[in-house]
């Protein structure tokens, strides 16, 4: 059996303030090629459908564009869930209406995964689409009295998936879940505050194929079997030197799923530029200038107008980094100043910094007693015979 | 300061009593307050400032507006908060001024003055610390380390001022940063420095007038006149000494005289005062020779005492001997008495056993020849009920197996039923499955057909667009080309003009040859390298052959075009075909088959349409027809299992026969049984007589007789033990009486022998009798007085006379003095002395004092010259400390300005996260020469620009966050310093709604990072956003009976 794995869409995501709605229907159009020339039996989204809870528009209409096309057109059936970021209750309208045409979406925590039957020549299928959901929410849908951790109710869920799948057929479970032992990027938002909500690989044992998403790179895990498809555009100054890709698994019974990478060419590509300003600025062969540019300054001085010299070159430019003024600031003196806590090494240091001549060391005598007086209050010069 | 517990009622639009515990957030935590609008939620903060410092956090909120108006008037306005500051727990609770109804007196409102309260926690009980409104804020100042409007700058960012703190004055600002780093002791430094430099002026004014004084105490003008006048002193000083010697030395004389005469006077009083006392004890001698006379007769008394004593102890021997005689006659009177009743008791005692013995043994033989044949009949009365049990139960079990067998029957039938139906299904299985492959290859020809068609699209797509780029790539050829003539033109002209440069008249052309040079080329235009020129050409060359790939490329592109327009051909017609010959099953779409070939090219998407239609439709009866044969082969799978319970049917109803019939035989068996027992038991009745035909009854006569025999006898051997006791008790009586009677006898006669010795006694003492003896009895404190008396008088004689000896001898031969003359010359001689003292007196202390006034004198000189060097350092640094310095900054300011340094880097950087990397906080650098009271306020440093700019230019979302930057980077700086106040809590109300999505995401994850450093932050919002990211919420809902504040935990 061969379906086509991909994850992490993030319609109507916006980067450094520009939308990237076209850069997504770009990806899309792409996808839906492939799915031509390749006519795989399933096509697989593994959540992050949206970028929102709410999203934009334009991006509601977007993925209806595409699915249409997909299962109407292309007669394809489609397995789609929802990740940490979509709203999976709004996300899954309609889902018992749209399965009778081939599209099956897997939308809030609370309902039971239902299995998707795709049958092949080489035999059947059962694939089960287990959407995002929060460990409050499974604790609630399986009664348990005490707190759970990702691991515990990932675990939960994928045991009542095996309970009801009958014995003849593959299994191949489609999760949005961060593994243990997966790369993360900048742009993945975490799944649980204060922790990471990492789930070890072993709790997948008993499926055949694993179509996970939520981390942004391809990369494959657990002896093969699991699969991040990885987002298909790069969404964060760490995923610049990601190879985006779609991935073709072809899987039968009795081996390990093979799993070809399908490059996914952007309609922006980004690129993170270090260098003065006037490095970054010329023009180099490897970056188109339609490109998305970070640039990393590193001109020790001020700047007149950097950004504008840059979008001189890249129209695109997204901003600008300036390494040095985000260290100490005025070297040297400000850090200086902090080591010395005591009342006399500061007073020494105000002294110089503003009449411009070092504490001579009479002076600091003087202003040591008047301290000591000060601080403990110790008699001072007497005169014979002065009235007290 | 972090908030435990807050309750409220009757509080802002609160009407009721409503509490909220922050206990289970925990330490760390972010929560989000959210409700609509009106509900509340800023009024939370409100009671939280106002339960603190008696004020709301907006200000413009007063004290009277507090209280809700909707509230029952028999509820109190009441805000009371627990709070913990570092290791101690606080309660503070505060109600405003407002009217109650009164107590006695219906509908009447009387005014209730303000009231407050704040207690500290010590283990169980909460201890009063503050009990008036206005302690109770003065104190919670002092414990917090800042006022309310600091409070309300820094612990909590309200709405629409959350920019207070970064658009403040440097004045303002100043006085913040001073409340929240302490740093009033640097401030204190500069204000001691200046105090001391202008108490080091005042010093040198106060030595001056000094020495003023002191040369005035001596009218000396100045410091020699004071010299000389010391050096007149010391002389008048040494005279008086002198004649002080004098006079002492005269004294000493006349004292000794006036010693000698007193000593003789003294001798002479002595003598006379040693006569009179000797004259005195010869007096007493008469006296003493009584007391002797006394002491002989007592002596003599003693003597006779052991004979008085003697005589007593017989008498007394006689009394006792007497008395035991009595007693012993009255016990053997009582003895005989007692045998006297024991006699007739014994005879009778005989008689009775004798009578009732025999018959009761006779009795007691009859019984127990029945003994055995009563207990045989018990026996088997028992054995007869056991046996009638265990009938009944076997008649049970044989009804349960009857109805066993008839159920079992029953599943019998209903299993040939089921076999039935299984036939049926297994025959129909083969026709199913042959109809499922046809439908099954069908939709495979079907999608095969589709595919071919898209390819073909995307094929004509990139013929297109091939197409496009050959018309552009051959637009770009010909300016190419055009260029190349331009280049070439300008450069065949330039070379024609260098050439021409170089002709010179009447020598031939370097070209043609010709001497005459009628119209020469000159240089015009442009002049065009070669290396431009051969530029030119390369890209040409290049155009060229870009050209040429591109039309190779179409070729390809259409070829491809072509076949796969043959294939989809090939496709169609196989799918007509294989159409026309099929199944019966598509006989619903005959027309569009057949209408296929014709249309195919010319109306590509109603072909796409109805191959969708027609895949569909496949699907479909694919589905249906499978669903068919999966049921049918079910039942054929249970065909087997079906027979198999049948078998197992039959041989259980086979079992329940068998046991029924072992069961009947059992049965007689026990019959037979009861009979036999119940034969044996009625001969054994037979037997016994009928009086004891019941066992128990038998039993209970027997016990009675045994008891009257044994009665019987032990009466009889009471009796005879009685007599006995009563005999032995008068013999010993009789023996004592004898005994006490013989030692009578021998008491009286002692008695008479000590009578006759005592008499002899008192003769040999020479006393007429008893009466003149115990009047000469002396005891022995008076015998011992009488004898000390009689030896001191001996002794007092015998010193008086020694003495007057003595005093006679001293006082022999010597005159009486004069003394009156004596003592006066000696007055005389000591006043003198007196005098010339006093006087030698004055003039040294004179002399001392002046010395003294010289000493002082030069100390104010050294101590001049000391401070003279020192108020030249102090006054230099006091002043620069002061802010008179080239850069017009005070030390105070400048250690502020170090401070606020360190909060900005800790701002900046999550300000630059949070504006992606684009904005930073920096003070401004003061000026040389401006204004000192400045020094302390911010602007912004932009990245994209490298300027800075006021904080005034922010947008309202970019300074929002950089109002939070600040108050992050304040508290965690403030926290790292010792002595700093905590701020360990953080309330933002709104602002959120200002930000774009990316921001709020950013703002989000910058708060969330806050729980790793231990704070609270509380947040209120109406973002939705938020509601989905934030897990820890408190809902308020406005009015309603339900409860208002709903506090929501994660996990």
């Amino acid at each position: 059996m061969r379906l086509l794995h991909t994850s992490d869409w993030h319609l109507g995501r916006q980067f450094h303030g520009h939308s990237l709605l076209a850069d997504q229907r770009h990806m899309l159009e792409q996808l839906v090629a492939y799915a031509t020339a390749l006519r795989p039996d399933l096509v697989v989204v593994a959540g992050d459908i949206y970028d929102r809870a709410v999203p934009p528009p334009e991006a509601v209409d977007l993925l209806n564009e595409v699915l249409t096309r997909l299962v109407i057109g292309l007669q394809l059936p489609v397995v789609l869930i929802a990740g940490n970021h979509d709203s999976g209750e709004r996300l899954g309208f309609g889902a018992r209406l749209l399965q009778r045409a081939g599209l099956h979406i897997a939308g809030p925590a609370a309902h039971p995964v239902t299995a998707v039957p795709i049958n092949t020549a080489a035999g059947r299928v059962c694939v089960y689409p287990l959407p995002y959901a929060e460990p409050g929410a499974v604790r609630a849908r399986f009664a348990q009295a005490d707190a759970l951790g990702h691991g515990a109710a990932m675990q939960l869920s994928v045991q009542e998936v095996l309970r009801q799948h009958p014995a003849d057929c593959m299994a191949v479970l489609v999760a949005h879940a961060f593994v243990v032992g997966g790369e993360t990027s900048e742009s993945e938002r975490p799944l649980s505050v204060g922790g990471s909500g990492a789930i070890d690989a072993s709790v997948f044992a008993g499926f055949d194929y694993v179509a996970l998403g939520h981390l942004h790179r391809p990369q494959t895990l657990g002896g093969g079997r699991l699969r991040y498809a990885g987002s298909p555009l790069k969404y964060s100054q760490s995923e610049v030197t990601h190879a985006k890709s779609f991935s073709l698994v072809q899987l039968a019974v009795g081996s390990l799923p093979v799993i070809e990478a399908l490059p996914v060419i952007p309609l922006h590509d980004l690129h993170v530029l270090t260098g003065t300003l006037a490095e970054v600025c010329a023009p180099r062969p490897e970056v188109a200038s339609h490109d998305f540019v970070l640039a990393r300054l590193t001109d020790p001085g001020a700047l007149l107008d950097p950004m504008a010299a840059l979008r001189r070159t890249y129209p695109n430019a997204l901003g600008i980094e300036r390494l040095v003024l985000q260290g100490s600031g005025t070297p040297g003196a400000r850090g200086a100043r902090r080591e010395q806590t005591s009342p006399e090494g500061l007073y020494a240091s105000f002294f110089e910094e503003v009449t411009g001549t070092p504490l001579q060391a009479d002076q600091q005598a003087v202003l040591l007693e008047e301290l000591d007086r000060l601080r403990y209050g110790s008699a001072g010069q007497d005169l014979p015979g002065r009235a007290r | 300061m972090r908030p435990l517990h807050l309750s409220l009622q009757a509080f802002g639009p609160f009407a009721g009593a409503e509490a909220i515990d922050f206990a289970p957030l925990g330490g760390s935590a972010l929560f989000l307050i959210h409700g609509t609008t009106g509900a509340g939620k800023t009024s939370l903060l409100d009671a939280i400032c106002y339960a603190l410092y008696g004020d709301s956090s907006v200000g413009d909120r007063r004290d009277t507006d507090l209280r809700c108006d909707r509230a029952d008037p028999e509820l109190q306005t009441a805000v009371e908060l627990r709070f913990s500051l570092g290791s101690r727990v606080f309660r503070v609770s505060r109600t405003p001024r407002q009217w109650r109804a009164r107590k006695r007196g219906a509908g009447q409102l009387v005014e209730q003055a303000a009231t407050a309260s704040l207690d500290e926690q010590d283990g169980d009980k909460w201890t009063p610390l503050a009990g008036q409104p206005l302690k109770v804020t003065e104190r919670i100042q002092s414990l917090l380390g800042f006022n309310k409007d600091q409070f309300r700058q820094v612990i909590v960012l309200p709405q629409g001022r959350f920019r207070e703190l970064l658009a403040a004055g440097s004045a303002d600002r100043e006085k913040i940063l001073e409340q929240l780093f302490q740093t009033t002791f640097y401030r204190s430094i500069e204000t001691a420095l200046k105090l001391a430099a202008a108490e080091q002026g005042r010093q040198q004014e106060q030595i001056n007038t000094r020495r003023s004084t002191l040369f005035d105490t001596v009218q000396a003008a100045d410091q020699a006149a004071f010299d000389a006048a010391l050096l007149a002193q010391t002389q008048l000083c040494a005279e008086r000494n002198a004649l002080r010697e004098r006079a002492r030395q005269i004294r000493e004389a006349a004292d000794q005289a006036l010693q000698a005469g007193q000593a003789v006077a003294q001798l002479l009083q002595a003598d006379l005062q040693a006569q009179q006392a000797l004259v005195g004890v010869q007096a007493q001698v008469d006296r003493v020779q009584g007391q002797q006379a006394e002491l002989d007769a007592a002596q003599r008394a003693l003597h006779v005492q052991p004979a008085v004593q003697g005589a007593q102890q017989a008498g007394r021997t006689q009394l006792q001997a007497q008395a035991a005689l009595a007693r012993a006659e009255q016990a053997a009177l009582a003895a005989q008495e007692a045998m006297d009743r024991a006699h007739p008791e014994l005879t009778r005692a005989s008689e009775a056993a004798a009578q009732q013995l025999p018959a009761l043994e006779q009795q007691e033989n009859r019984i127990r020849a029945f003994a055995d044949p009563l207990k045989r009949m018990v026996e088997l009365q028992r054995q007869v009920e056991v046996l009638v049990e265990e009938q009944k139960v076997r008649e049970g079990r044989h009804d349960a197996m009857d109805a066993q067998r008839i159920a079992l029957q029953a599943q019998v039938q209903a299993e040939v039923l089921n076999g039935q139906q299984v036939e049926t299904a297994v025959a129909r299985l083969p026709d199913l499955r042959h109809r499922v492959h046809a439908l099954e290859q069908q939709l495979q020809q079907v999608r095969q057909q589709r595919e071919a068609q898209a390819a073909l699209l995307l094929a004509n797509a990139r013929v297109e667009t091939q197409q496009e780029r050959n018309r552009q790539l051959a637009l770009e050829l010909r300016r190419a080309e055009a260029e190349l003539e331009h280049t070439e033109a300008l450069w065949h002209a330039g070379q024609a003009a260098r050439l021409a440069s170089l002709l010179q008249a009447d020598t031939p052309c370097m070209v043609c040859g010709s001497a005459t040079h009628p119209a020469p080329a000159s240089a015009t235009g442009e002049w065009v390298a070669d290396q431009r020129l051969q530029a030119v050409r390369a890209g040409h060359r290049q155009a060229q052959q870009s050209s040429q790939q591109a039309a190779l490329a179409l070729q390809a592109a259409q070829a491809e075009c072509q076949r796969l327009q043959a294939l989809a051909d090939q496709h169609a017609g196989r799918a007509a075909g294989g159409v026309r010959a099929g199944d019966e099953d598509q006989r619903a779409q005959p027309e569009d088959q057949r209408a296929q070939p014709e249309h195919q090219r010319a109306q590509p998407e109603d072909q796409r349409a109805q191959l969708e239609l027609r895949q569909t439709r496949l699907q479909e009866d694919v589905l249906l027809v499978s669903n068919e044969l999966r049921r049918a082969e079910q039942l054929a799978g249970s065909q087997a299992t079906s027979a198999a319970r049948r078998a197992a049917l039959d041989q259980q109803h086979r079992q329940v026969q068998q046991q029924q019939t072992a069961l009947g035989e059992e049965r007689n068996a026990g019959a037979l049984q009861l009979q036999a027992l119940q034969t044996e038991l009625q001969l054994n009745r037979d037997q016994v007589p009928a009086e004891f035909a019941n066992p128990d009854h038998t039993r209970q006569v027997m016990r009675d007789l045994l008891e009257r025999k044994q009665q019987v006898s032990q009466a009889l051997a009471q009796a005879q033990a009685a007599e006995r006791t009563a005999a032995l008790a008068a013999t010993t009586a009789q023996g004592a009486c004898t005994q006490a009677k013989q030692q009578c006898a021998e008491a009286a006669q002692a008695a008479v022998d000590a009578e006759t010795a005592l008499k002899l006694a008192l003769a040999l003492a020479g006393f007429v009798d008893m009466e003149a003896r115990n009047s000469a009895v002396r005891d022995t404190a008076a015998l011992q007085a009488l004898e000390q008396a009689i030896g001191e008088h001996a002794k007092a004689l015998a010193a008086a006379e020694h003495q007057a000896e003595r005093a006679r001898a001293a006082c022999l031969g010597l005159p009486a003095p004069d003394l009156t003359a004596l003592q006066q010359a000696a007055g005389q001689a000591r006043q003198g002395d007196a005098d010339a003292v006093h006087a030698a007196g004055e003039a040294q202390a004179q002399l001392a004092s002046l010395a003294r006034t010289a000493q002082a004198l030069q100390e104010l000189a050294a101590t001049e010259a000391a401070l003279g060097t020192r108020h030249a350092l102090l006054g230099r640094i006091a002043e620069v400390a002061a802010g008179t310095n080239p850069r017009r900054m005070s030390f105070h300011r400048y250690v502020l300005a170090t401070m606020l340094d360190e909060v900005l880097e800790a701002a900046s950087q999550r300000l630059l996260r949070m504006s992606r990397n684009r904005f930073a906080l920096q003070r401004v650098q003061v000026a040389p020469g401006g204004n000192a009271a400045g020094g302390l306020d911010l602007e912004v440093l932009d990245a994209e620009s490298s300027t800075a700019r006021p904080v005034a230019t922010l947008s309202g979302g970019e300074g929002f966050l950089a109002a939070l930057a600040l108050a992050l980077g304040l508290a965690q700086v403030v926290q790292s310093y010792s002595g700093g106040v905590h701020l360990d809590t953080l309330f933002i109300d709104e602002g959120f709604g200002t930000l774009d999505p990316e921001s709020l995401d950013f703002a989000i994850r910058t708060l969330i990072d806050l729980r790793a450093e231990g704070r609270l932050v509380g947040i209120i919002s109406h973002v939705s956003e938020l509601r989905e990211r934030i897990d820890a919420r408190l809902e308020v809902r406005a009015g309603g009976t339900a409860p208002r504040l709903q506090l929501t935990l994660p996990g």
